[in-house]
């Protein structure tokens, strides 16, 4: 089936296939009915797709009739007990530990930002993961309020509502505060800070996926070094990436696997250059989406950290498995 | 009953399905979901924190299914069609049971990625954005393998039941 023109946008079988799967605003929708109703072999692909839908449940659905087998009934009870405790007291995050290190690193005068991309602020990072995994959570205690003393709350869950509720099949584009837009992995973003560090400053993005899963962003204005570095890193279920460019100093780390932050870091890189230098730490999310969009207009380039390919950090080593099912505290370190 | 809420025995129930239907073979499938409710419980037992479990305990068999594919490249590649069809308990008249067979070959012979993005937006009924978060791929990508994997197992069956392409069952 070839690809057909509309008055507004293309309708591809990708579109035919989120409009069988609901996943299409009602204008979208609309616009895809109208073409339907011209076009009988997409029609007919819809068609199918419902009917391939039903078919796939019918052969597999008495799966679900049949009792579970005692070893699974048996762990499925093991886990019940972990996911109600952990309910009942919540243990901080260590996604939560790791951002809190790399905000204090950012105000202490001890550890500049630049200096977080090398060996010994590293193994600051590192002994907070290892607090956190022994049950040790008092460097977050310490931590929190010293962030939180100087730390200003700019803009809180506006973008968040936004993302979560619409569908973009292009899976690009920014967000309404001019942020790096991650929605296509499937994180929103849900508050954004400013930090306070002398005339410069610094800010922290925070996005979340449905499954709860966070990603912060953390990029300074003027603490980068004037080379070009790219650090990545992982740790048990959380991976970080450091990297330089022009002088700005980026730090990501998130929940998801190695592979998944690099694409972050590729959007970060390509679309998002906004300068705070000279913020009063007051600042407003208008002032950062008109900041991102000016570079953007500006043409503002950006310097491949790894100096090989263009605008985006690029790795070549091979694939991370995620979090839950690598949580055997296998780690591993990459600098370029 | 098994003494689970109805909610996780719906969730586990729910796996085992998905599991059959990637893995194509019910000791496979049934290995691959304990090995994943072990790595759940590991993950839980450090505290970790779970906002959607069925979403979660998705991820999980999907990242211990890659890990097997990665160990074993055969998995999930040689499929005895017959004897899934018998283990199933493919019913009905000759010519459904022939037609569900031959949507059986057909996603057999879709690449695993593709197989596993319609197996979790088909039949297990997760958003794009889910299915993406699960698979840490973006949601273009989840929306391209898709519509590849529907055109495909379509197509294959249009292919061998010229007269009679895909019917609505049930």
């Amino acid at each position: 089936m070839a690809k057909r023109q509309t008055s507004s946008e293309e309708i591809t079988e990708e579109t035919l296939a989120a409009y069988r799967d609901g996943e299409l605003d009602e204008v979208r929708r609309t616009q895809v009915e109208a073409y339907l109703a011209a076009n009988p072999q997409a029609a007919q692909f819809v068609d199918d797709s419902g009917r391939l839908t039903s078919a796939l449940h019918h052969l597999f659905d008495r799966r679900l009739d049949e009792p579970l087998p005692a070893s699974h009934a048996e762990l499925g009870k093991e886990l019940e007990r972990h996911l109600q405790r952990n309910k009942r007291a919540p243990r901080v995050r260590r996604i939560a530990l790791v951002a809190a290190s790399v905000a204090l690193a950012l105000l202490a005068g001890g550890v500049g930002w630049q200096q977080l991309s090398n060996d010994s602020a590293n193994e600051k990072l590192f002994a907070f993961f290892q607090n956190s995994q022994s049950g040790t959570v008092q460097s977050a205690s310490e931590l929190e309020p010293a962030t939180a003393e100087k730390a200003t709350t700019v803009s809180q869950n506006e973008a968040a509502g936004e993302n979560a509720g619409s569908q973009s099949e292009s899976g690009t584009g920014q967000n309404k505060t001019g942020a790096p837009d991650f929605s296509e992995f499937g994180f929103a973003l849900i508050g954004t800070r400013l930090l306070a560090q002398g005339d410069s400053g610094s800010m922290q993005l925070i996005y979340e996926s449905q499954q709860g899963a966070r990603v912060e962003l953390f990029f300074n204005s003027s603490g980068g070094s004037a080379g070009r570095s790219l650090t990545l890193m992982e740790k048990g279920p959380i991976s970080l990436m450091f990297w330089n460019n022009q002088g700005r100093a980026y730090s990501l780390l998130g929940e998801v696997d190695r592979d998944t932050l690099l694409n972050m870091g590729k959007v970060v890189n390509g679309e998002w250059t906004v300068d705070i230098s000279g913020n009063d730490g007051q600042g407003t999310s208008e002032e950062n989406g008109g900041n991102a969009a000016g570079s953007k207009r500006n043409g503002q380039q950006s310097t491949s950290p790894d100096g090989a390919s263009g605008q985006e950090p690029s790795a070549t080593d091979g694939t991370v498995t995620p979090e839950e099912a690598n949580d055997s505290g296998g780690d591993s370190q990459k600098e370029t | 009953m098994d003494g689970l809420s109805s909610d996780l025995h719906s969730h586990i129930a729910s796996m085992r399905r998905y599991a059959m239907a990637l893995a194509g073979d019910t000791v496979e499938a049934d290995d691959l979901v304990q090995e994943s409710l072990r790595r759940a419980i590991a993950y839980t037992r450090k505290g970790g924190s779970v906002r959607n479990p069925r979403a979660f305990l998705f991820t999980v068999l999907h990242n211990v299914w890659a890990n097997q594919v990665q160990s074993n490249g055969s998995a999930g590649q040689h499929i005895p069609i017959d004897d899934v069809a018998a283990t199933l308990g493919i019913d009905g008249n000759q010519q459904r049971q022939v037609e569900l067979k031959a949507l059986l070959r057909a996603m057999n012979d879709l690449p695993k990625d593709h197989r596993q993005v319609l197996l979790l937006v088909c039949l297990e009924g997760f958003a794009y954005r889910e299915a993406a978060a699960m698979l840490g791929v973006p949601i273009g990508t989840v929306m391209s393998r898709l519509a590849r994997a529907r055109k495909n197992v379509i197509a294959q069956i249009s292919a061998e039941q010229p007269a009679r392409q895909l019917k609505r069952v049930k």
